[in-house]
């Protein structure tokens, strides 16, 4: 038993031409044959858990499947899941299935260093790209703990220490405080922004 | 809120790795571009 790891990154390499640099000018097509992957998987009768990635670019999400979600028996889409429209369509065909939606969020303990983390790596996006996944991501697990409070979602900060990304687990008591705490790190792509440059 | 360490990552895991060198590369970067800024 073994995770059928969905990403939208790794769909990128297989695109003829494609260059980690110019990375963005391949995104739509690889998000594309990642959702063609998604609509197979879901088609597999003996899985019953759907894990939904989210958190913005460089975050830590990659890391930390390959980390703690290799060895489960489940389905893991990889990709930052800041359009809440995106979050629908995903959730709609879960359900369509019957498999169960789990949503795993990282964020990180630092914007700043997540902000070095997306600026050295080998693929590259614009700037905007970070601005507008880490402010994205936030408002549609913010979102999906509003209205869909059926869905279970775990949060996990993402640090880095000693040359090493970890990952810390985040429980509440109960959905509210939840809720509360998700309206707490809601930011507009300015703030981000701002809290990167004076970083 | 309680916050519970997982068990830390692999280092010599090649995805752990090239994490830290993006952000080892990442700060290089921005520390020239902070230099190149305060030159001008």
């Amino acid at each position: 038993m073994s995770v059928t790891y969905i990403s939208i990154d790794d769909w990128k390499k297989e695109i003829a031409g494609y260059m980690p640099e110019r990375a963005q000018e391949f995104h739509r097509e690889s998000a594309r044959l990642a959702d063609k992957q998604f609509e197979t998987a879901l088609k597999n009768k003996d899985i019953n858990e759907v894990i939904l990635l989210c958190g913005g670019s460089a975050s830590g999400k990659t890391e930390f499947a390959e980390t703690y979600l290799k060895k489960r028996h489940c389905i893991v889409f990889d990709s930052t899941l800041s359009s809440i429209e995106g979050a629908t369509i995903k959730m709609r065909k879960i359900a369509k299935a019957k498999k169960k939606p789990i949503i795993i969020a990282v964020f990180p303990d630092d914007i700043g260093r997540s902000f070095d983390a997306f600026l050295g790596r080998k693929r590259q996006f614009d700037e905007k790209h970070f601005y507008r996944t880490h402010a994205g991501s936030r408002q549609t697990l913010l979102w999906i703990a509003k209205e869909h409070p059926e869905v279970a979602i775990k949060l996990y900060e993402s640090t880095y220490r000693d040359d090493v990304i970890r990952f810390t687990d985040i429980s509440f008591q109960d959905h509210a405080r939840l809720v509360a705490f998700l309206q707490s790190i809601q930011y507009s792509t300015d703030e981000l922004a701002n809290d990167v440059q004076s970083s | 809120m309680k916050r519970t360490p997982l068990p830390s990552p692999d280092p010599k895991n090649p995805v752990i790795k090239a994490y830290g060198d993006a952000v080892k590369r990442g700060r290089q970067i921005r520390a020239e571009g902070k230099k190149k800024k305060s030159e001008r």
